[in-house]
Order: structure tokens, then C-alpha cells, then sequence
């Protein structure tokens, strides 16, 4: 994610649980085995991670294409 | 696969076989490159191809009785091809070529050669060309025997003397009236000698003899009685110019290896004129009539066309009817070889192992060989033994092992009998395939056998087909004892398949299970709905594990007929037909060569296809091939649609796996699964477009519902400021959804919604 | 032999995490699974060409071998300053022959324009029965042998080669092949990483050619004619 679109969606989003502004932090996203770490936005409470459009149908989908790939 | 297999395999292709005119004639005349020259208006190539074979081109092509035509392909279909005609046409233009041979070093030994017929001078050719100091004793006055018999017209004088000349000159000693008796003969010194004097000739060795007084002579060497003897031409046989040079050249052979103290048998196969293996199918070769030539012979334009009319023959009965064999632009004979190779060396080419891993198993080029030799047999050799030595490309069939993996883990296969018995008469067993495509389809098809078929039990699992096509032996057996365990645990039921994929592994894994096809179910008690309609006839595609599958092939179209549906065969259908291209995993070693083997079949007929697997619909209708199923037939509405419909994709499918498991719990015992429907209450709200984003993202509305509930009841969520708008994900298997959605009364908006396989850890270390 | 300011396939990373003698695919983890391998004495002398940074030699050198590293970069070399590191490019080494026990290359091999040369002055370096390691990218599947030419213009994957170019080049410089492993999944989970941290796979490529429409062609080639993968590999001097 980019620091703009990171700093955008954050002033957009609040924690629908808690109500509590969201925060950048890195966490590990993994598939068939491989994690990485990926920084995105969390609740500062109850650290539930944030995937937007952008994030899922962009980088993610491509690393699903890439792991899958013969 | 060791040596000896490998001839064995290599051995069964016929296609480097000789064509039959090439080995009816005893010198082995090439017709095939011949005519194939001339076809080309390369008449210098063709006299050139004659040569090789023949020393006196035009002798032979004004005399020859031509046993090629007997054997010739063409002959039934338009007649033999002319080509003796044909070779005459060539001496024309191209006699002046002829250059003098390549003689070898001389030699000391000296061979005798005994009358100047056409094999004595055969022999006499053969031998100078090898060094060795020729003498030939004629009785007449001139050289070429019964060569002089034929009238003018056929034969002159000139061409003789010209062809004979040539042969001569190579520096053969002649000797002119001299007929030798036992007496002249011992005054001669010579290590060899070549009998060539015809019948009724004297006998100045005094040879053995046969009772009817011709000469003891054995048909391979051509050795008489006498060790460094030979005998051939007509004092052997109907006098034939073409058998004289057969018989002069494989005596002159003979001679050699006398001379050199070497065996004189040693692998001399297929010397003469001999019945050749090779075999061409003629079935779709229109006739074509002779092109006679003029009495001065063939013009070049009338030549050429005469040419054309060789069919070349060969074989390639498989590689014409297979993608896969086609695309490595060779033949079985060939192929085998290199995955020999492939196996036998260490330093791997990924070449090989993605051609081993390409072929989709389906056994038909068995089928059309007229040597019965499958390929499939040969590759899932092959990959067994590199699963064995850990040859195989780790990541080579891994998907679809893990595909199977998950069908038979417990949280997916579903074991059940109808009324909470331990056993059952009948299993279904439906294949993982079909509950992956349509797992709709799975309580329909459940409950109409149930209507007619007592104490049935279901069964949701794989058969185990991608360990088999994968080589990968012990998981397969594992798989197969797992359900063998609990086929025995269900007393032996009798199995009810819907897949012939299946009905293959059971079948030979455990011959000893009973199985039937729910088509043959309903057949049997008349189930197939009456009056259903397709506004087209419909080309029936059998799946490639239903070849040799009477029973089934038969039901699917007894069942076509009650159900009032036009259908009709492909060309390649039933025991002829042909993989979809999911066969043997394919699909995953080759998907490029899939989507050729997919456009060969989908455009083999212009109807809408029928078939009864549903892997063959999902792929065939994946390339555009409008495409049913049979249950499509059977329990779906709006065909035509259904017959475009693209299949799931591989998430889709498990997710379709699991949903079919519901289905049947809910179905047999009334209870809902963990995974319960609750979610229906969710009413959406979605614009055309938003249906559109939701069907090319393979989002399902109930996976949307799912998202919806989990948030409204967990209150996990995420809340926009600005739209109001929630946004939430759930993941109920292995797929995690989004789903961005606002409440208007009683239903919920759709305002986005996505997925991504990835799974979030929470936050990294 | 590379110089680092060649290797820009694995220098994208490199202003924070290093260049690829860094952080290259399996990092130090398949380095150590390869050199295990070769079974080495406990104190071996072991030649690591192309250095880089140092963090195999480092490791080398806490394992208790006698490790020296060289590397074309001086820049790259002062990262070294407690290690034996020397400046010289793999054709010639300064270091007598028959002198060392193992010569471990990373990344590079691909990299260096005169890999036969290279390997030929590893084998003088060798004791009979000494030890090359290797790890590096090679051609995993080559579906269009003209599709090598889109490489050319992109750095470091223009030395790529087949697995069979790799050990015909390694055998003909007189080595048998003892192990070779694909490591294909790690080079992928790099890739991964490259996705994460530059946006997409195309990113990657237009920073591994030099322009706009050449990445078009790079990520249609790798994605379609050409398949890359990577290895380690073991070969023992004989003969």
C-alpha cells in the first residue's frame, strides 16, 4: 500500500466493533505456505486487519497468480 | 523401463517400417522418395534414389515385372501406381549422371564369375566395387543373357550394350565362349566363385543336387554344396530381371564375408523381397485413376501427376488423431526413445519430463494402432518410475494432489447411509468432480435413485484418478484402501457412479466391487424425464475413461431417446473418442496444448455437445463450445444457458464441494450442517452492474449473505465515516470475502465485494 | 563475475536491505543446506566469489572456516572491514592453486559474462575433491528459444541459462554434479516480497528494463516463453 492511499483510507475508516480510529502495522499475510509481511491498516483495539479492493484484486491477487504458477 | 522394454515398444511402432513396394521388391527400390521426388518435378533426385539400388536403371526399368504394384496401396483405390513408367521417365532426363562408383582398395582375393546374365554381372559389380579382382567366364560371344530375348521394342540392342558396358569398364576381366567344365574349371585359380549361368546349364563343379536335378542352394547365402560356391539368377528361379539383381548383389554379399572368414547368416533380415509390417489406412483415400503414359513415354506434367497419386505410405494412424502426439511433430517409435532418454540420464530436459507429463492417458491411439501400442501405458510407466527414483518435477502434479487431498479430507468427504444403518445395498458415489461443478445436482441425482434403489448410501469423495495419472502408485493404493475400508464397513454396497473417470480406478484397483452408472439406473426403472427439449440436435461427446464402456455409452443414449432429445454421433465417438484434455492432468502440464485439444474436438461438429462428465462440459464449454451435461438434461432449466455456462474455478469448486455435503446431510438426515443457511435472510439489494463485478469475481450471493450475517451478528466490522457504508470479510473455507454494504430497510445495498485465496496472520513479528 | 552495479535484478532492494549477496532468495539458510551438503572438514578453507556485503562470509567465518571473500565492488568490499575480502574479479583470483577446499558463488554465476573461464579458475583454486556451490536463477522452462532475446536487455537475466547449459558448462569445466536442487519456490516467495514492496510484477520488470514497452515484452516472456526458477547446486573437482 502506498503511504497516500494508506493515509487516505485511514482518515475514512473506523472500527465498526469498538469505534476505534485504525493504524498502520505490518502484518503477515501468507499463501500455500509463504508468508510476507504486508504493512495496512488494523483497529488500534482489536487489531482486525483491513484489506481494501486495491490491496486484494492488485498485489495479493498477483502473488496468488505467482505462487500458483507452474 | 529398461533395454529390452524399450525395443519391445520401439519395436511395436511400425511407422519407420518399409512401405509395401519398397519391400516387395528385392533390391529395395526407395518408390516412396522416388515418386515423392518426381511429385516435386525433382526428376534428378528420383533417378538418383533408382541408382542407388539398381546398376542398369534402364534394363531394369524397360524389363521389371514389377512385384511393388502387387503390394501397392493405391492399387484399390484407382490402381497401382506405374512405376516402372515412372523410373523410365527419370533415365530419360537424367541417364547422363551417372558417375563411375567409388571402387575400394584392391583386394588379393580373386572371384570367379560364371555366366554373363544380369546376376552374374550384379555379382560381378558388387564385387569390383569391393576390390576384389573379378574374372567372368561367358559362353556366348556377347554379355547380358537372356537380356537378348526381348523384342527390340521393349529392350534395344544399345541400351544392353550401353549398361553393361559401364559395369565393365570398372575393370572386370571378361572372357567371351568360354564354357567351363569340371576340368577347365580346376585349371583356374580363384578363392570364390558365382554361379550365374541359368537354367539348364552344366554343372562344371559337380554340386549336389536336388531330386528334380536343380542345384542345392540355400535361400539366404545362396552357398551351394560347395563352400566358396554361390548360385543364383533363374538357375534358381522364374527368370525375373529384378530377382537376378536381388540374386547377384545378396551372393556378391555373401562372397564377401566368405572371403573376409565372417558369418555368413549374421543379421541379414528382410534381404529380399519380404512382407513389410507397415500398414496404411486407406479408408479416407478417394480414388484417383491411372495417368498412362504416352508410347514414348511420360510427359513431365503427366509424370508428375502420376507421382502425385503415391500415397507415401506410412502409418501415424495415432498421431492423426491426437493433439498431443502431434504437437512433438514426431511418432511413437520416436517418442518412446526420447522418454527413455529422458529416464536413463541424469541431466534432465525439461522437454521430456513436460512431454511425459502431457499426455492425458486416454488410450486412444491404442485403439486406432493397428500394434495396439498406448502411449498412456508408456507415460504413466514412465511417471511411476520418476515418482519412484524422484525424478518428477516436485511442483509437476502438486495442485491436483492437493485438490484430491482436500476431497478426501474428513472436513469434505461425507460417508452416509439413507436410514442411520451401519450398512447399505447401494452407494452412490457421484465423483468429486460433479459435486465440484453442480453440487446441486448431487441431492437430485441422490433422490432419484433413492426412489428406486433400496437401502442407498452416499458417498462424497475422490476415487483417487490424480494419484494414478500422476504416477504417484502408493498414494493411490492408500487412497483406494481407504475406501476399500470403508466400502467393506458399508457391507459391500454396489457402487452407483456418475463419472467414468471413476469406473476406471474402481475397476482396475478393485475389479471385485460391483459398480453400475446412474444412467443405467435410469434406464432400468425409466427415471429419464419424458418431453425435454433442445432447439438443437445435440453431438453426443463421450468422455475418454468411457471408452470400451458399453453400458454406459448405450444408457446416455437410450436415456437421449426417452427424454425426446435429437441427438447425434461424432465422428470420434464412443470406443474412437477422444480426451477433453483433463485427462492424466494435463491440463496442468500443458495448458496451451489443452486449448488446442479442446478447438480439435469443439470443432468437430457444429452441434452443441452432450456429455456425461463434467469435467469434459466445464472445459469443453470453458473454450466456447456450448456444451450440456447430461444432468443438465435431466433436472436444469433454461438449456441454453446452462449449455454456455462457464465452469467454477478451482476455489469455486471446493467451495461447491463442501456445499454438497450440506446438501446431502440436510437431505438424509434432516439436520443442518454446522455451516447452516441462516444467511438467506439477508435480502441484497444489488444493481445489474454490481451482479456483473459479483459473477466475473466468482462471488456467489450466498457468500455475500455470509459476509452480511457475520458482520450484523459479530459486529466485526469496519465503519466509513463519510458513506456510512460497512465493511466487512468472512472466510468461511478457504476464500476470504469482502463485502461493502449498507442497510435500506429491510435488505442490505451491495456496494462492493471482493476476495483474495491470501490468508491474514494478524500482525507480523 | 558481477560487479553490483550490474546486478540490478537483485539490487532493487538494495538501499535499505542490501544488494542480493544480502538478501537473496533463501538467503543464508539455502546457503548453509548447500555447503552441508559437501560434508566440508571443520576448518575448510572456503573461497566465497562475490562477496557482496559479507553475510555469508560472516557465516562462513562463525562456522569456523577459513574464509576469504572477493568481490569487483569496493564499495561493496568496505562493508567487509573485519573479514579477509580482496578485490578481484573470479578469473583471477589471487590465491595459489590447489588452496582451497570449497568456492561458493551466489547469484552470480548467470551474472558473469565468462562463466566458463570462471569455473575454469575455480577448478585451478580446488583441491582434488574440493567443492563448488552454487546458487543462482536458471531457465526453468524455455517455450520459445527467441523469447532469450527479450532477456538481452535486461541486465542479469540475459546470463540465464537452461539446467542443462549449467551442467554441461560445470561438468566441461571438469566438476561432477553431486546434488542439484530447484529452488523454484523461494526464488517465487522473492518475487512475492517484490510484488509487496514495488506494487506489482510489472513494476519489477520496468525496473529491470530500461524502459516502459521493454517491460511489456520482459513480463510477457516470463510470464509465458520463459519460466525462471533457481537452484542449488554441488559439484565435486574429479578427474
Amino acid at each position: 500500500m502506498s503511504d497516500s492511499s494508506l493515509d487516505s483510507l485511514k482518515s475514512q475508516w473506523t472500527c465498526g466493533k469498538c469505534g476505534a480510529p485504525l493504524e498502520v502495522a505490518s502484518v503477515n499475510v501468507s499463501y500455500l505456505g509463504s508468508g510476507y509481511p504486508v504493512d495496512m491498516l488494523v483497529c488500534k483495539n482489536c487489531k482486525r486487519p483491513l484489506v481494501p479492493a486495491e490491496l486484494a484484486l492488485g498485489k495479493m491477487l498477483e502473488v496468488e497468480k505467482l505462487m500458483e504458477d507452474k | 523401463m529398461d533395454q529390452t522394454r524399450l525395443r519391445e515398444l520401439e519395436d511395436q511402432c511400425i511407422q519407420e517400417c518399409a512401405p509395401p513396394c519398397a519391400a516387395h521388391c528385392p533390391v529395395h527400390v526407395d518408390v516412396r522418395a522416388l515418386t515423392s521426388a518426381i511429385a516435386t518435378g525433382d526428376f534428378q533426385t528420383a533417378f538418383k534414389t533408382l541408382y542407388k539400388t539398381v546398376p542398369f536403371p534402364e534394363i531394369i526399368a524397360r524389363t521389371c515385372n514389377q512385384p511393388c504394384q502387387a503390394a501397392c496401396y493405391r492399387k484399390s483405390v484407382g490402381g497401382d501406381i506405374q512405376v516402372a513408367a515412372l523410373e523410365l521417365a527419370c533415365i530419360q532426363r537424367y541417364d547422363h549422371l551417372i558417375t563411375k562408383p567409388m571402387l575400394l582398395p584392391q583386394k588379393d582375393a580373386r572371384v570367379l564369375i560364371i555366366g554373363g546374365g544380369l546376376s552374374g554381372l550384379t555379382a560381378a559389380f558388387e564385387l569390383v566395387k569391393k576390390g576384389y579382382q573379378v574374372a567372368l567366364y561367358e559362353r556366348e560371344n556377347r554379355l547380358g543373357g537372356r537380356l537378348w530375348s526381348y523384342n527390340e521394342d521393349q529392350l534395344h540392342g544399345e541400351v544392353i550394350h550401353r549398361e553393361i558396358e559401364r559395369i565393365i569398364d570398372l575393370g572386370i576381366e571378361v572372357h567371351f565362349n568360354t564354357e567351363l567344365t569340371p576340368a577347365s574349371v580346376s585349371s583356374l585359380q580363384f578363392d570364390a566363385c558365382y554361379l550365374g549361368t541359368g537354367a539348364g546349364a552344366s554343372n562344371p563343379f559337380n554340386l549336389l543336387t536336388n531330386p528334380n536335378h536343380s542345384l542345392q542352394v540355400n535361400t539366404d547365402t545362396f552357398q551351394t554344396s560347395q563352400a566358396n560356391v554361390f548360385a543364383g539368377g533363374s538357375l534358381l528361379r522364374p527368370p525375373s530381371t529384378i530377382f537376378s539383381v536381388s540374386d547377384g548383389r545378396r551372393a556378391a554379399i555373401s562372397i564377401d564375408r566368405f572371403l573376409q572368414n565372417v558369418s555368413l547368416t549374421a543379421s541379414r533380415v528382410n534381404e529380399g523381397a519380404y512382407n513389410t509390417r507397415l500398414i496404411t489406412n486407406i479408408s479416407k483415400v478417394d480414388s484417383v485413376e491411372i495417368v498412362p503414359p504416352a508410347p514414348t513415354g511420360y510427359s513431365v506434367a503427366d509424370a508428375i501427376a502420376e507421382a502425385n497419386r503415391c500415397l507415401q505410405c506410412d502409418c501415424m494412424e495415432c498421431v492423426k488423431v491426437c493433439e498431443y502426439l502431434k504437437h512433438y511433430g514426431s511418432y511413437p517409435r520416436k517418442y518412446v526413445r526420447e522418454i527413455y532418454n529422458n529416464l536413463s540420464i541424469i541431466m534432465r530436459t525439461r522437454t521430456s519430463n513436460k512431454m511425459i507429463n502431457s499426455c492425458t492417458l486416454c488410450g486412444l491411439c491404442e485403439e486406432v494402432c493397428p500394434t495396439d501400442l498406448n502411449m498412456g501405458v508408456v507415460n504413466n510407466e514412465v511417471r511411476q518410475t520418476m515418482v519412484k527414483t524422484g525424478k518428477m518435477p516436485p511442483s509437476a502434479h502438486d495442485f491436483a494432489l492437493r485438490d484430491m487431498a482436500f476431497s478426501n479430507d474428513a472436513r469434505v468427504a461425507l460417508n452416509l447411509t439413507a436410514d442411520g444403518s451401519e450398512t447399505c445395498d447401494y452407494l452412490f458415489f457421484p465423483g468429486c468432480q460433479l459435486s465440484a461443478s453442480n453440487p446441486e445436482y448431487i441431492p437430485k441425482l441422490y433422490q432419484s435413485l433413492a426412489s428406486v434403489l433400496p437401502k442407498l448410501g452416499v458417498m462424497l469423495r475422490c476415487c483417487g484418478a490424480p494419484a494414478d495419472w500422476s504416477g504417484e502408485q502408493e498414494l493411490f493404493a492408500q487412497t483406494m484402501l481407504e475406501f476399500k475400508t470403508q466400502w467393506l464397513a458399508l457391507g459391500k454396497p454396489k457402487l452407483v457412479l456418475a463419472c467414468t473417470s471413476c469406473l476406471r480406478m474402481f475397476s482396475t484397483a478393485l475389479p471385485e466391487i460391483e459398480t453400475l452408472s446412474a444412467w443405467q439406473v435410469f434406464e432400468a426403472h425409466t427415471l429419464f424425464p419424458a418431453s425435454r427439449q433442445y432447439s438443437r440436435s445435440l453431438a453426443i461427446h463421450d468422455p475418454c475413461t468411457s471408452r470400451y464402456v458399453d453400458k454406459w455409452q448405450d444408457a446416455v443414449r437410450t436415456g437421449l431417446d426417452a427424454m425426446g432429445i435429437t441427438h447425434h454421433e461424432l465422428e470420434m465417438s464412443r470406443d474412437l473418442t477422444e480426451c477433453c484434455g483433463y485427462g492424466g492432468v494435463a491440463w496442468l502440464a500443458h495448458p496451451e496444448l489443452v486449448q488446442d485439444i479442446l478447438k480439435r474436438r469443439a470443432s468437430e461438429d457444429e452441434a452443441d455437445y452432450l456429455t456425461y462428465c463434467v469435467m469434459c462440459r466445464d472445459l469443453l464449454a470453458g473454450q466456447g463450445k456450448p456444451t450440456l451435461h447430461l444432468l443438465d438434461l435431466i433436472f436444469g432449466e433454461n438449456l441454453d444457458q446452462l449449455a454456455r455456462r462457464k465452469g467454477p474455478d478451482y476455489s469455486q469448486r471446493h467451495e461447491n464441494r463442501l456445499r454438497a455435503k450440506e446438501k446431502m446431510i440436510k437431505l438424509i438426515t434432516g439436520k443442518e450442517h454446522p455451516m447452516t443457511e441462516s444467511y438467506e435472510r439477508y435480502t441484497l439489494l444489488l444493481t445489474p452492474e454490481m451482479r456483473v463485478t459479483l459473477e466475473e469475481r466468482l462471488i456467489l450471493v450466498e457468500d455475500v449473505q455470509k459476509v452480511i450475517e457475520f458482520a450484523e451478528t459479530s459486529g466485526e466490522s469496519f465503519k466509513n465515516q463519510q458513506t456510512g457504508h460497512t465493511l466487512a470479510f468472512f472466510k468461511p473455507n478457504l476464500i476470504t470475502y469482502w463485502v461493502e454494504f449498507s442497510r435500506e430497510g429491510d435488505a442490505w445495498r451491495v456496494h462492493n465485494a471482493y476476495s483474495h485465496r491470501m490468508e491474514l496472520e494478524g500482525r507480523a513479528s | 563475475m558481477p560487479d553490483c552495479a550490474r546486478c540490478s535484478l537483485f539490487q532493487l532492494e538494495s538501499e535499505n536491505e542490501g544488494c542480493l549477496h544480502l538478501n537473496r532468495p533463501g538467503g543464508l539458510e539455502l546457503t548453509n543446506t548447500a555447503l552441508a551438503s559437501c560434508k566440508l572438514p571443520a576448518s575448510a578453507s572456503v573461497l566465497d566469489a562475490a562477496c557482496g556485503a559479507g553475510a555469508t562470509l560472516q557465516s562462513l567465518r562463525d562456522q569456523g572456516y577459513g574464509a576469504i571473500g572477493i568481490d569487483l565492488s569496493m564499495e561493496m568490499l568496505r562493508k567487509c572491514a573485519l573479514l579477509t575480502t580482496t578485490q578481484a574479479h573470479c578469473n583471477q583470483v589471487p590465491l595459489p592453486s590447489l588452496s582451497q577446499d570449497a568456492v561458493l558463488m551466489e547469484c552470480a554465476l548467470s551474472l558473469s559474462n565468462e562463466m566458463v573461464s570462471a569455473l575454469t579458475e575455480f577448478y585451478r583454486l580446488l583441491r582434488p575433491g574440493g567443492w563448488l556451490v552454487v546458487t543462482d536463477i536458471y531457465i526453468r522452462e524455455l517455450h520459445d528459444p527467441q523469447a532469450m532475446d527479450c532477456l538481452t536487455g535486461s541486465s542479469c537475466l540475459s546470463g540465464a541459462k537452461t539446467e542443462v547449459e549449467i551442467r554441461s558448462k560445470i561438468e566441461g569445466a571438469g566438476f561432477s554434479i553431486r546434488n542439484w536442487q530447484d529452488q523454484t519456490l523461494v526464488f517465487k516467495q522473492w518475487l512475492a516480497r517484490m510484488v509487496f514492496k514495488l506494487g506489482s510484477l510489472d513494476a519489477f520488470y520496468r525496473q529491470l528494463s530500461a524502459c516502459e514497452t521493454g517491460s511489456q515484452a520482459l513480463a510477457n516472456t516470463l510470464g509465458n516463453k520463459i519460466k525462471l526458477g533457481y537452484y542449488w547446486l554441488s559439484a565435486q573437482k574429479t578427474g
